[in-house]
């Protein structure tokens, strides 16, 4: 009997030990679980940018420290508000937009994150400040469960993008105005406006006006470059027939062609429909796309644009079998200022502005572009447009 | 009798410029006058005997741009007439647009273009 007893003593001592251990070891948990937390919550609290989570009625669940300072409200103040209410959004021109139209609404249905830098918040002081917001949805297993948004004031980007401006206006004007004065005289001495001038110094003024010529062409590609970037480009589709498009460019480089003997070949699929592009913006990828392989192809070379449609694009094609562009550098092409260290020595015009240029508008008109290359061979690019077609940007400025 | 030679008026304000806009309108037989900013433009627009055929007006002057120098134009109806080629370095399109709305015949970039065809597209206005 009492081995019996001693037996239950001991099991339940056992249990006794295993409770105490589960318990101890759920504390210990517990306090992990709660230092987690805690550390999540410093974390977002620390958070340089402003974060606010809403569940799907566009209500406040949370808002970390920055949102409360940069709104001017405390977190208890709003908490079950409405985010349209507590943090009016407004057009630059002061205009209110609609709960119905804010990321924060549009992402519960587009189901992915949305992004915007046009517009301002209204605090709740009722100062405005410049916002730059990304809203993106929350997803729970497979449902939507709210809305997280992070946002920050953009006030010196802004600044920094007004003083791009600026210095666009100042290198158009300020800069044209010597590089006119220097081109208008050179013509004038080399027309003989000012008497006859000898062989060698009439080469000489046409080595200035060369070279002139070129720092208007870098001066103009540095603008057209500044106003892309600044996304101020206005974007004007109209339906395009991008054969006749091409066609056009070559009677244009006519000469070019001819004085190197090009044997230039455009071929067009059949049935190609046209396509609302802004043909101002595209004609500028097709002229140096073009222009790049007249001159960087030997004399009596061939060039080859070949338009057709695949998928829900229509893929354009500009190769020739010129020098080619050194393996090593590929990586490089459309970065600003790079030119080819085999082509430098052989063709001395040319700013390095070009394909980055090409690159640009190809990718704001919501394509992509790609090439192959090998030295001695040739190159090829390719760029694609959405056979769609680009929307139209209402913008400030159009390249020249 | 031979015939009178054109007249332009041309306002520039940056003097190498002018120095050669004035020459090469001299050889190209065009009688140039020239003024150095836009309140100057106006002074010899009221004084001279007879109005000039044309306008050559750089638009960024030092005493007015060229919105204001063709509403100064607009309030003389005898000046309201007088062809403008608008000769600058701003090639924003909403300025040509804009001048070209209120009357100017031509909008050109001075860098984009020789002289000579500047002269020769002035002269197609008038």
């Amino acid at each position: 009997m009492a081995v019996g007893n001693m037996f239950v003593v001991a099991v339940l001592a056992l249990v006794r030990w295993r409770l105490w251990k589960i318990t101890k070891q759920l504390n210990q948990r517990l306090a992990e679980t709660e230092e987690d937390r805690a550390r999540d919550e410093a974390m977002m609290g620390s958070l340089g940018e402003g974060l606010v989570v809403l569940d799907t009625e566009g209500k406040i669940m949370r808002m970390n420290l920055m949102a409360q300072s940069l709104m001017g409200w405390t977190q208890e103040e709003v908490v079950g508000r409405k985010w349209d209410d507590v943090a009016p959004l407004e057009t630059e021109d002061g205009h209110r937009i609609g709960a119905e139209k804010r990321a924060t609404k549009r992402v519960l249905t587009s189901g992915k994150a949305i992004s915007n830098d046009k517009n301002y918040y209204v605090r709740r002081d009722g100062k405005k400040f410049p916002v730059g917001t990304t809203a993106a949805p929350i997803i729970f297993g497979d449902k939507v469960i709210g809305v997280i948004a992070v946002f920050r004031d953009i006030t010196r980007e802004k600044y920094v993008d007004r003083a791009k401006s600026e210095f666009v206006s100042l290198a158009s004007h300020q800069l044209r105005t010597p590089l006119s004065s220097i081109k208008w005289f050179a013509e004038m001495l080399l027309t003989g406006d000012a008497g006859q001038m000898t062989g060698e110094q009439k080469q000489f003024v046409e080595n200035i006006a060369q070279s002139n010529e070129r720092m208007i062409e870098l001066v103009n590609g540095l603008l057209n470059i500044s106003r892309i970037e600044s996304g101020r480009i206005i974007v004007d589709p109209e339906p395009t027939d991008l054969g006749q498009l091409v066609r056009e460019l070559a009677t244009e480089l006519e000469k070019k062609i001819k004085d190197k003997n090009i044997n230039l070949v455009i071929s067009v699929a059949d049935g190609m429909q046209k396509v609302n592009i802004d043909p101002k913006l595209i004609r500028q990828v097709y002229m140096n796309l073009l222009t790049n392989s007249i001159k960087y192809t030997q004399p009596a070379g061939r060039v080859v644009v070949f338009i057709s449609v695949k998928g829900g694009e229509v893929v354009s094609q500009v190769s020739d079998n010129g020098y080619g562009i050194p393996k090593r550098e590929q990586a490089r092409v459309f970065t600003k200022f790079y030119r080819g260290e085999n082509v430098v020595k052989l063709e001395t015009d040319g700013t390095g502005l070009g394909l980055y240029l090409v690159k640009a508008i190809v990718e704001s008109s919501g394509g992509r572009i790609w090439f192959e290359s090998e030295e001695g061979k040739g190159t090829a690019f390719w760029f694609t447009l959405p056979l769609a077609g680009v929307a139209a940007k209402k913008g400030e400025v159009t390249l020249s | 009798m031979p015939r009178k030679p054109l007249v332009i008026l041309v306002v520039e304000d940056e003097t190498l410029l002018l120095q050669a806009i004035v020459k090469k309108l001299q050889m190209s037989g065009v009688e140039p006058v020239s003024a150095v900013s836009g309140r100057q433009a106006i002074d010899y627009l009221n004084a001279l005997p007879k109005l000039p055929d044309g306008i050559w007006l750089d638009y960024y002057l030092k005493d007015m741009d060229g919105l204001e120098f063709m509403e100064e134009l607009k309030k003389n109806p005898a000046w309201a007439n007088i062809p403008v080629m608008v000769v600058t370095n701003s090639a924003s399109p909403e300025k040509a647009h804009r001048m070209l709305a209120l009357g100017a015949k031509g909008y050109m970039v001075k860098s984009d273009y020789r002289l000579e065809k500047v002269v020769e597209e002035m002269k197609k206005i008038v």
